[in-house]
């Protein structure tokens, strides 16, 4: 991981495109404008975690094939 | 000039969970970054149960010991609209006259009725061309655990 120490105000550039300056510093908050193309997708990391996780533990429940035949008849029988 | 459609080789794959299935590799989708968790798995193929509906099988045919349950989240969500990034319509090579299909990752619970689905992290699938992605829905509107049954039920 490359680590740069910046001043409010200050920016990076990443690749051509993708600017990203250090708006203010207050407490210990730091906010931080992008300025990128719409092609690029940004998001705090801890929604890509969420994810992860919950795929992992989906993973690892569909084996209970009981209980997803029961939750199906469930459904089916509520658009009844 | 011979007009000559090339034949689809069915293959049989050997799972343990689900016996052995036939893949048909013009049915195969290729998800270049895998998904999140799982990102050596870049080819799965939705499989439908009768036992299960409506609930289907996303399966990895790079590894058949991996498989997700997955909804059309329309089915219980019907105002399900998560607003995608150009960047994912990009990679997807979204264009207008493709065929699109969302699928929400089920979480099946201890107590069945309780099961959630991935209503932040939908599966995006491009079927005119066999494109996939798992994508990251920036909304409060929307969590990783999302209640299948209404809270009545």
């Amino acid at each position: 991981m490359l680590v740069l120490t910046r001043k409010s105000g200050e920016s990076l550039m990443i690749g051509e495109n993708v600017e990203i300056t250090i708006v203010s510093v207050r407490g210990g908050q730091v906010k931080i404008g992008i300025q990128a193309p719409p092609d690029v997708t940004i998001y705090r990391k801890e929604l890509y975690e969420k994810i992860k996780q919950e795929n992992v533990k989906a993973a690892g429940t569909g084996g209970q094939n009981a209980k997803i035949i029961s939750l199906a008849e469930i459904i089916l029988k509520e658009k009844k | 000039m011979l007009n000559v459609k090339p034949k689809t080789y069915r293959y049989t794959l050997e799972t343990r969970r689900w016996g052995i299935l036939e893949i048909d590799p013009q049915e195969v989708i290729h998800f270049p970054k895998g998904i999140p968790g799982f990102e050596e798995c870049k080819h799965f193929s939705v499989f439908d149960s009768e036992d299960i509906q409506p609930f289907q099988w996303l399966i990895c045919v790079d590894n058949p010991d991996l498989g997700f349950v997955i909804i059309n989240p329309h089915l219980f969500r019907p105002d399900y609209a998560p607003e995608l990034f150009d960047g994912d319509t990009v990679e997807l090579q979204i264009e207008p006259d493709d065929k699109i299909a969302m699928y929400a990752i089920v979480t099946i619970e201890d107590d069945p009725q309780q099961s959630t689905a991935n209503l932040q992290g939908p599966l995006v699938i491009n079927i005119s061309k066999r494109l996939g992605k798992q994508v990251v829905v920036v909304s409060d509107d929307y969590t990783v655990k999302e209640k299948i049954l209404s809270e009545d039920s």
